[in-house]
């Protein structure tokens, strides 16, 4: 497995070049360009703020932080299953022509996904330091370790899912599906509260994503870091889909060249 | 002991079936229904057998054969693309190859761009690229089209690109498939003194060629691939000859 992650690393200059060329591409000949990256997840936010805080009868301000961080972290989530599911497929050009690992095709695709969060999550920043600059400390503190495990808990997932989804194509389909399940089972727009209050406490328990969501919100928003249980369940969730990453590449990664 | 060699012992490989078998829901019903097969069924498709073969250092292989022999396979399967089902494949020797060049072009780069995205895929580091970036840009002679998007380049251009770029990197193991294509003729001139340089620079060529003229005049030693086997292995002259009378039923001139 060592050999692997070297080969993944000899091969930086590639995936890289594959990486900015994706984000290049996403916003040619574009006007604003990757400042959408920034502007649309502000601008659904307000919408979403405006809906939400009208229906549930919240102060807006309180709603803003929550549901903007709620916006990035899903896109990432989302997108790598859903995203990710093409990736393999999509490279077939390269794979026919080089023999590369298969996981850089699945780590440019995370790579682009978290660059994005990245870019959009400076609207997070911003406000943080406007409305709770007191907040800042924790932010920075803990944001290295919440990028690392959303970047790992991601690749584990566009590997997964591109694996899966070029043996088996009906799983972009399914996959859809469970996204939108997962979707109303996650405090990614509903407060936590919400869930409790209607006796649904434990999807938020035993919900990795919403452990996701409290490694990012509670620094800025509650001015604390996630509690120990947060980290435990996101670091138990992303070694069990390595695992099963590791399994698949080894039972796979060498056939499935005849599947694309 | 060589420090560079492929050394083959009973490869066989074949082409699954499996992806392409695969019914739909509607085909499963209808064949239900109608009680009948509603579909071809694809069988594996062999294309190597209980290949065993050497190469050392040196040795300049042409590989010749009909259409679907397993010629691009057997390219493939060195360079590490397709795997073998059974037998032994060792390599010794960083292996380059030439095959699908028209592939793996981002459409909506520029050419710049495309040369930095290409020799990444082929190997090479920023350094590397800086140093033969102008090179490249030369011979492939697209003028101010370099800075314009792949997309607006016709097919020649696209090829010419290619190649400029494929054959700049370097390796001990040489693997080209047909790979000298389209092009207008001053441009082919530059591709075959290109390969010759390339050639020369190698300790392994693996050719697959249908140019025979090319074949016995670049190769050392030449194989006749029929249907995944190796029907001939020897002199380039003598298989030629014996390829082109089995084929045309005629002694080459």
């Amino acid at each position: 497995m060592l050999n692997y992650f070297e080969r993944i690393y000899a091969a930086r200059y590639f995936w890289w070049s594959l990486v900015k060329a994706e984000l290049r591409n996403k916003y040619r000949r574009s006007t604003l360009g990757l400042l959408w990256s920034l502007l649309y997840p502000f601008l659904v936010t307000l919408l979403l703020v405006y809906v939400l805080g009208s229906i549930f009868k919240t102060n807006i301000l309180d709603l803003i932080p929550f549901i903007y961080s709620g916006f990035i972290v899903w896109d990432v989530i989302s997108g790598s299953f859903l995203y990710g599911a093409g990736g393999i497929i999509n490279s077939e050009a390269y794979i026919k022509q080089f023999s590369h690992p298969l996981a850089i095709y699945s780590l440019k695709q995370t790579l682009v996904l978290i660059i994005n969060a990245l870019i959009s999550g400076i609207g997070v920043f911003a406000w943080c330091a406007v409305v709770k600059p007191q907040n800042i400390p924790y932010m920075i503190l803990t944001l290295p370790i919440t990028i690392l495990l959303l970047f790992l808990f991601s690749w584990s997932v566009t590997t997964l899912s591109g694996i899966i989804n070029t043996k088996f194509r009906d799983f972009q389909q399914m996959i859809g599906l469970i996204i939108q399940a997962l979707w109303f089972i996650s405090p990614v727009y509903f407060e936590t509260k919400v869930f409790i209050n209607a006796n649904l406490g434990y999807l938020v328990y035993y919900n990795p994503i919403a452990r996701i969501m409290n490694l990012v919100r509670a620094p800025f928003i509650d001015g604390t870091p996630a509690t120990g249980t947060d980290y435990l369940f996101v670091i138990g969730t992303v070694a069990v889909f390595f695992v099963i990453d590791i399994f698949l590449i080894k039972r796979n990664e060498k056939e499935l060249i005849f599947y694309i | 002991m060589s420090n560079c060699f492929i050394d083959m012992k009973d490869l066989s490989l074949y082409y699954p079936s499996a992806p392409y078998n695969a019914k739909s829901l509607k085909e499963l019903i209808f064949g239900i229904v109608k009680r009948k097969q509603t579909s071809i069924i694809i069988k594996d498709v062999q294309a190597l057998k209980n290949i065993s073969l050497h190469i050392e250092e040196g040795d300049r292989l042409g590989v010749i054969g009909a259409n679907g022999s397993g010629k691009s396979t057997l390219l493939k399967a060195i360079a590490g693309i397709y795997p073998p089902v059974s037998g032994t494949l060792k390599t010794m020797g960083t292996i380059r190859s030439l095959f699908e060049l028209s592939l793996g072009f981002d459409l909506h780069g520029t050419g710049r761009e495309n040369i930095l995205y290409r020799s990444y895929l082929l190997g090479d580091t920023p350094r590397t690229v800086k140093s033969k970036m102008q090179d490249i840009i030369e011979f492939a002679d697209l003028g101010e089209f370099i800075d314009y998007p792949i997309k607006t380049y016709s097919a020649g251009m696209q090829m010419r690109l290619a190649f400029a770029i494929s054959t700049t990197v370097s390796g001990d193991i040489l693997l080209l498939d047909e790979a000298i294509g389209a092009g207008d003729a001053a441009f082919m001139v530059k591709v075959k003194n290109r390969v010759n340089e390339m050639v020369a620079n190698s300790k392994i060529l693996v050719l697959v060629s249908h140019d025979f003229e090319t074949v016995k005049q670049i190769c050392n030693r030449v194989i006749w691939l029929g249907h995944g086997n190796i029907i001939m292995d020897g002199k380039p002259n003598d298989v030629v000859e014996s390829y082109l009378e089995k084929a045309y039923g005629k002694k080459a001139l």
